[in-house]
Formats: structure tokens, C-alpha cells, sequence
């Protein structure tokens, strides 16, 4: 049967496995089966680093057979409805239902639809509530558990923080759980009782209006707040040395170095910058043994060294040049994302790069400097420009610039002066008698500002759509210039995503809603219908108002059990701070006291 | 001579692995296996390896081949024992050897379709037995009605396993899978099909 549909749909690889590094268990063999899903497409779901991470710590463990799970395709879920062929593990191609355990990764709120036709099409029920004996335990990590509530009801339970420890520690339990015999709900019980598992169903939420009013455990051995996992020494944890080499063309096809965790910097945007806080490096001779093995298991001919900001790895010079004499020899291209543009990294850049890319992208993230001390963004407009006259004397002609607008306390002439910076930056150019200026472009790629849990902008109201799209007018007619190209992006999908950050229970029924209704893969523009999504929150009776609007500090915030280390003093701090656009000095140059100290770990120790 | 024959085959996982992605994988399997590829000389190199009759996607295979240069010279032992070791198990390594084989002799391949539904003896002689047999071919100048029935040079069937040799060659190939909607469109019904390749001939039907 599956052979048969697959003549039919779009790209079969993504549904045969087979590729070189995943792993063959004979399922007898072992005491878990385990199905890792992360709700996208094949091509995505292989690109992320978490998942490949845990894929082979998973299958390390002789007694667990760990299998990837990905969304199909809408093509080939129309054909395996058709065809009544329940969804499938990609490496036994057993259906899924009869596995022990279902971990999702959510890495962005608008997959959440795709998880709910994960579990449809493998014939298990939506809710935990419904699910009985028979039916795998469904759990989930990732940066979108750090506020589980808008998906709650479809959680057996939640892992909470980072997962390298936690995974071996609950599958520990399963099994002893397993082979006692203990039913799915003694399961889950002893499963709770590990450090950073949340079970939604021990808890309560009462809500009145709009708000959420409180949040309570129903038994008293339930625990008031859910503390965060974190990894201590980077060095020791598991990470792979070898990695699935898939035969088709993915997101990110090449080797991924995680060089380090969390952020010095505290932008007070960034979500990451906050829940992995405090920033924990690796060293650089474990760097550099994993990128040997890595490139050398895999064939791959580049290696991505990716974290938050690497500029900031203390160490870079020193381990950068170090891998160069590993990987010239052998033609391997380094890829280093998230650079700051000083002369230090266009430096590195022109000897990593074997062939320089035609363009340079940077992210200043607001266009007036009051704006970027209002996010505590760190970056002068002469910092900017002199990146850009740097850039353009080592021979570029275009220059990519990321920004925001909708952020909070924005005034029209902050969103103005993302065009006139650029304009600016072009102006660059020109200061020196140079060559080839008709060429010179500047592109601004300009995102809507989602306010996210756990950071000081998360009491904030989002803008609403008219808000945004006269912001976006202001963008396009502030300047003219040929040279200045600006893109904006829809921000209908912004607004949906920042509903489910900082959503509550009550998102569950819109979601189911929006599901029956025939919402999948929202986050891919052509299968995004916002009318289908207005039209499910309508049926249940709720607005996307209740969630966008401004909180107040003595409201119940739906993720505020979560403890991440990071104190509510400090993010109000550092929210009133960004008021008065008054910046606060990074984890390096003076401790701002934000509470993540008592982890014990990391940069607050250095 | 650093020349290498490899000899491969393709599971049913393997079989929708497309030309390109073969490519890929194929040069990130060198890499893995330490067999340092030959590159081209000049502005924009490449390496220097060459196929036989690429095969389409959604065929399984037990004969296909290329033909790669290393900077090395190793043993064909040496080589197909690192290659095997680097190589998905869908996509195993049948045979190397260093004796010059002619891509270009190749003129027809054989293949083995399993049909769901068994198709007769007297079907197929009637259906050699068209005058002409015509069907919508994709062509570089886009959809023509064309003739294959010279490009059928043999066909048996036995149950519901037809075996046809096709010619294959680099002034043109007759896809199984269009064979099969020939055979539809003559009236025949064959269900769903399996498509797996034999074996490469040359002019005079001698194996390759
Ligand atoms: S406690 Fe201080 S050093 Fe540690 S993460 Fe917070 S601000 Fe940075």
C-alpha cells in the first residue's frame, strides 16, 4: 500500500529513511519504542540540532529503539487517508500507535497544528484525557513548553528545560514502570516526580473575562512551580559524534556545532536570550573534537558553528584557527551565523570563506538608537556604519539588515528610522571614491515584534494588524532610493503566533477547532487561512485580543510556574528600564543580579 | 590508472533517491570513506566521475554503475571494502574493478515489473503483435505521440512478473513505467506495478 502512494506524492524520500547514520534496532530486541516527532516536514524537521542530538542519545540506550516521526506532506496525508494507512516511524515503518512513547520537539507555536494531525493520523486520541492503555505516552520538550498552556490538554506531560539528562531519567522510569507492570496514569505519576516534568493534568486554572486568575495543583504532593532543566558542564554532556546524512536537499545540510548556551547580551526581546540563561561555553578542545569526528563521520563538506551570538565565545581566534588547519586541508567550509559586523569577524570571515558570499547580513533589529537601547540591543548606529564602510572596503556591494517593528513603547519615528538607516548605510559607500555604485544595495528584511514569556516584554501588548500595517506604510514612503530595497513580512501569521506564546488553556478548544476546520502547517504561508483561524476562535467564543492585549504585573501570567531561574523582579527591572531606553551592560562587563546565579553555573561564576 | 568501476545497487528505500541526491551522496561517501576524488582541472572543478544510463526514480536496481578517478592508487579491493563501509545499506556496493567497461556500448537494459494483477501470455503477444504502438512520451521539446514498439526487445511475462529488455542508450531509453501505461492504454491491466533493473546489454545482448 505505502509503496503504491508513494509513486503518487511529492518527494517519497521524505517517507522511505534509509539514510546513512540512522539506526537499525530490531524491534524485539528492545523495552521502549520510542517515536521522536517533530511536526513539520521531513526537510525541517531533519535541519534542527535538538532533535538530532537526542535522536542518537535515545538510541545510545540498548533497551530503547528511538525512530523520527515527521509530519507528511499534505499530498501524502491525503493519499494515506485515502488509503487508511495509519502515520508510521520512519525506520521500522511500524505505525506509531502501538510505540511506547511519542516525544514531540515544539519549536515554534505554529506547528501546533501539525502535532494534532500527528496524533489523528496515528489514530490516538487528541487529549490525554481520552487516551487509555492502549495508547503511547505523548510528551513534549523545546523552547515552546516554556508556556505549555495553550496546548495542555494534548500532553500526557511536558519536559521542561534542556533534555540531555531529563530523557535518560524518564526513560529510566518508563521502564521500571513497564516491566512492574504500572498502569499509564501510575506511569505518568512516577514519571512526575523527575525534576522539570510538568503534568498539566495535576493542575487547575481558573480564568474570569479575559484573564487567567489563578493556577493551582490539585493534589497537595504537586509541586507549586516546575523548575527548568539545565545542563552544567557543557563538555561532559552527550553530544553525537556522527549525525543521519539524508539523501535529499534539507534546510540545513551540513554539520551543526553547538559552540555554546544562552546569551550574554539580554535583549530584552529575545526569548532564547532569556530561558537558557546563564551562557555555558564549550571548550574549545571539545569543539574541536567533535567537529573532527563529525566531519569525518559524516562527509559533509561544511560545519556550521551556531549559537546565540558567536562573537561572544571567548575563545574564537584561537579555536577557529585550530579547526582552519583541520579543515583547509580536507575543503571544508566553515559557516559561522550570528557574527557581530566589527573588524574582528570580516576578518575571520575572509579566511573561512573560500568563497566570499555577495552579501552581508546583520541584524541592528531597530532602525533609531533610542529604539535599540529600548531593546538593550548593545549596537551604536556607529557601530552600524562602520561595519558597513568595513564591508564595503572588503569589496561587498549589498548588505543585508534584519529588523523589527511593533515592538513595544515604539514611537513613528523609531519605524522611520529603519529606512533612514539605511539610507545611511548606503551613504556609507559613497563617503570614499569607489567603483561599481551603481550596484550598491541595501535590502531591510523587516519582521513583526511577537512578545514572548519570560522576557520584560512579556506583559507587553502586540500591535494589532492595523497598527502594523500603517507601520509598514511608514517603511515604504519615508525614503525613496533605489539602492534601499524593504521587505516586510505577514503579519497576520505574527499575530496568531504571539496568541499561542503567551496563550492560556483556553487555546486548546480554538486549536482543536481550527484543526477540524482544516488548519495545517501554518507556517507555511501557502497553507496558512487566517479566515479558517478567525473563524475557529469566533466558534469558541474567544477573541485574539484576549491574548495580544497588555498584561499588568500583578496579573496571573499562564507560564509564571515555570521557573527558570531568571527572577519576575528583574524582568520588570529590565522592563521599566526599556522605558526610559536605558540600556543595562551584559553578563561580561557588570552582573545585572537576574536571578539565573542560582543555577550555579556558567558566566556568573567565570 | 586511478579509474574505478563501481557497480551498485538500490533497495526499495533507495529507489526514490533522485540522480542529483545520488550525487551528493555519492561524494559525501568518498569523503567518509577517505577515497580522495580526482577533480577537474580548470575555473569551476568537478569530480571526475561519469554514470551509465541514469536510472529514473521509482526503479530498484541491481546493475547500476559509474566510473570515478581517485588521486590514489589503491587496490578495486581496497576500495569497494572503504566504499561499502561509507555507504547507506539501501545503496550497497556490488562490485569494483579497475577493467574498462564502455558505458557507451550499453544499448538496452533488462527489466523485472511485478504486477498486482497477473497479466497472460496471450495478452502481451497480442500487444507485440500492434502494428504500432503509440503513447505520449515526454520529449526535450515537450509531449509528442511517439512509437516504442522498436524500443521493446524482448518481453515475456510469467504470472505476474514481466521481464522486458528496453532499449537504453544514449540516443534514447524506454522507461518501464511507460511501457506499463503503453500496456494500459492497449487494455491491459496490470494494477499497481514494481519496477526493478536487471542487468545492462550491449548491441549484441551480451551482459555488461
Ligand atoms: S546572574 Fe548575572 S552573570 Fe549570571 S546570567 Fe544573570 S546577569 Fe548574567
Amino acid at each position: 500500500m505505502l509503496e503504491k502512494i508513494l509513486q503518487k506524492v511529492s518527494k517519497p524520500a521524505r517517507y522511505t529513511g534509509g539514510e546513512y547514520g540512522s539506526i537499525q534496532k530490531d524491534p524485539k530486541s528492545v523495552a521502549i519504542r520510542y517515536a521522536f516527532c517533530f511536526p513539520d516536514v521531513y526537510e525541517v524537521g531533519m535541519s534542527h540540532l535538538g532533535l538530532r542530538i537526542l535522536y542518537h542519545l535515545i538510541n545510545e540506550r540498548e533497551d530503547t529503539y528511538c525512530e523520527r516521526v515527521y509530519t507528511p506532506w499534505p499530498d501524502m496525508y491525503e493519499e494515506m487517508k485515502k488509503e487508511n494507512i495509519p502515520l508510521f516511524a520512519l525506520e521500522s515503518g511500524d505505525p506509531i500507535k502501538n510505540f511506547d512513547i511519542l516525544g514531540f520537539t515544539l519549536q515554534y507555536e505554529m506547528c501546533y497544528t501539525n502535532v494534532l494531525r500527528t496524533l489523528d493520523m496515528a489514530g490516538i486520541p487528541r487529549k490525554s484525557a481520552d487516551r487509555d492503555e492502549s495508547d503511547p505516552l505523548v510528551c513534549a520538550g523545546g523552547p515552546c513548553t516554556y508556556n505549555p498552556e495553550p496546548i495542555a490538554d494534548f500532553f500526557d506531560f511536558f519536559l521542561i528545560g534542556e533534555g540531555e539528562e531529563q530523557t535518560n531519567e524518564y526513560l529510566d522510569v518508563y521502564k521500571t514502570c513497564k516491566e512492574k507492570g504500572l498502569s499509564r496514569a501510575e506511569t505518568i505519576k512516577e514519571i512526575s516526580k523527575i525534576e522539570g516534568v510538568y503534568v498539566p493534568a495535576y493542575y487547575q486554572a481558573e480564568f474570569e473575562g479575559d484573564k487567567q486568575m489563578s493556577f493551582t495543583p490539585l493534589y497537595d504532593d504537586v509541586p507549586k512551580t516546575v523548575k527548568k532543566r539545565i545542563i552544567k558542564d557543557m563538555d561532559s554532556v552527550y553530544f553525537p559524534d556522527k549525525i543521519i546524512v539524508p539523501f535529499m536537499e534539507i534546510v540545513h545540510d551540513r554539520v551543526s556545532l553547538e559552540m555554546f548556551r544562552g546569551c550574554i547580551r539580554g535583549c530584552r526581546f529575545c526569548q532564547a536570550g532569556y530561558i537558557y540563561r546563564p551562557i555555558r561555553e564549550r571548550s574549545p578542545e571539545r569543539l574541536l573534537e567533535l567537529a573532527k569526528k563529525l566531519i569525518d563521520k559524516s562527509g559533509y563538506d561544511e560545519i556550521s558553528l551556531v549559537s546565540l551570538s558567536t562573537s561572544d565565545y571567548r575563545k574564537l581566534q584561537e579555536f577557529i584557527d585550530e579547526l582552519l588547519k583541520y579543515t583547509e586541508k580536507r575543503m571544508i567550509n566553515i559557516a559561522l551565523p550570528s557574527l557581530r559586523v566589527d573588524n574582528f569577524s570580516l576578518d575571520l570571515m575572509s579566511k573561512i570563506q573560500k568563497v566570499r558570499k555577495s552579501s552581508l547580513t546583520f541584524a541592528p533589529e531597530a532602525g533609531s538608537q533610542r529604539m535599540r537601547d529600548v531593546i538593550n540591543k548593545g549596537l551604536t548606529e556607529e557601530d552600524i556604519l562602520g561595519g558597513a564602510r568595513l564591508a564595503f572596503s572588503g569589496g561587498y556591494k549589498s548588505v543585508k539588515l534584519y529588523f523589527m517593528i511593533g515592538l513595544p513603547y515604539e514611537t513613528d519615528e523609531d519605524v522611520a528610522g529603519i529606512p533612514l538607516l539605511a539610507k545611511k548605510v548606503v551613504e556609507t559607500y559613497f563617503e570614499e571614491p569607489r567603483e561599481g555604485g551603481k550596484n550598491v544595495n541595501v535590502t531591510c528584511s523587516v519582521a513583526s515584534f511577537v512578545p514572548k514569556p519570560f522576557t520584560p516584554f512579556q506583559w507587553s501588548r502586540q500591535n494589532s494588524l492595523e497598527e502594523l500595517s500603517e507601520k509598514q506604510h511608514i517603511l515604504v514612503s519615508t525614503i525613496k532610493s533605489r539602492k534601499v530595497n524593504i521587505n516586510y513580512h505577514e503579519s497576520k501569521i505574527s499575530v496568531l503566533e504571539g496568541v499561542f506564546a503567551r496563550g492560556d488553556r483556553r487555546l486548546c478548544s480554538v486549536l482543536e477547532r481550527a484543526v477540524d476546520l482544516g488548519c495545517v502547517f501554518d507556517g507555511w504561508s501557502e497553507f496558512f487561512d487566517n479566515e479558517k483561524w478567525l473563524q475557529a476562535f469566533s466558534d469558541c467564543g474567544y477573541t485574539t485580543e484576549m491574548f495580544t492585549r497588555e498584561r499588568s504585573y500583578d496579573e496571573c501570567l499562564p507560564w509564571e510556574f515555570i521557573d527558570i531561574g531568571v527572577t519576575k523582579e528583574h524582568l520588570k527591572r529590565e522592563n521599566e528600564k526599556a522605558k526610559i531606553a536605558e540600556v543595562t551592560p551584559n553578563c561580561r562587563q557588570k552582573c545585572a543580579g537576574c536571578g539565573a546565579a542560582s543555577w550555579k553555573v556558567g558566566v556568573c561564576y567565570e | 590508472m586511478n579509474k574505478y568501476f563501481v557497480k551498485y545497487g538500490k533497495d526499495h528505500r533507495a529507489q526514490y533517491i533522485s540522480h542529483l541526491d545520488f550525487l551528493r551522496t555519492i561524494g559525501r561517501a568518498m569523503r567518509r570513506a577517505q577515497l580522495p576524488l580526482e577533480y577537474s582541472q580548470g575555473f569551476n572543478p568537478h569530480p571526475l566521475i561519469t554514470f551509465a544510463a541514469p536510472i529514473s526514480v521509482g526503479i530498484k536496481s541491481e546493475c547500476e554503475m559509474f566510473c570515478v578517478r581517485l588521486t590514489e592508487d589503491i587496490t578495486a579491493e581496497e576500495f569497494k571494502e572503504r566504499l561499502t563501509d561509507a555507504m547507506p545499506d539501501c545503496l550497497p556496493i556490488l562490485e569494483v574493478t579497475k577493467d574498462e567497461i564502455e558505458f557507451k556500448s550499453i544499448n538496452s537494459a533488462d527489466y523485472e515489473i511485478e504486477t498486482e494483477k497477473p497479466v497472460s501470455d496471450e495478452l502481451i503477444n497480442a500487444f507485440m503483435a500492434e502494428p504500432q504502438i503509440l503513447i505520449d512520451k515526454k520529449t526535450k521539446k515537450g509531449i509528442k505521440e511517439t512509437d516504442i514498439k522498436a524500443d521493446i526487445f524482448d518481453i515475456s511475462v510469467q504470472d505476474n512478473i514481466i521481464s522486458a529488455t528496453l532499449k537504453t542508450s544514449d540516443s534514447g531509453s524506454l522507461k518501464p513505467m511507460l511501457l506499463i501505461s503503453a500496456m494500459n492504454k492497449y487494455g491491459i491491466d496490470t494494477g499497481f506495478c514494481r519496477y526493478l533493473r536487471l542487468r545492462f546489454r550491449d548491441t549484441d545482448k551480451n551482459v555488461i
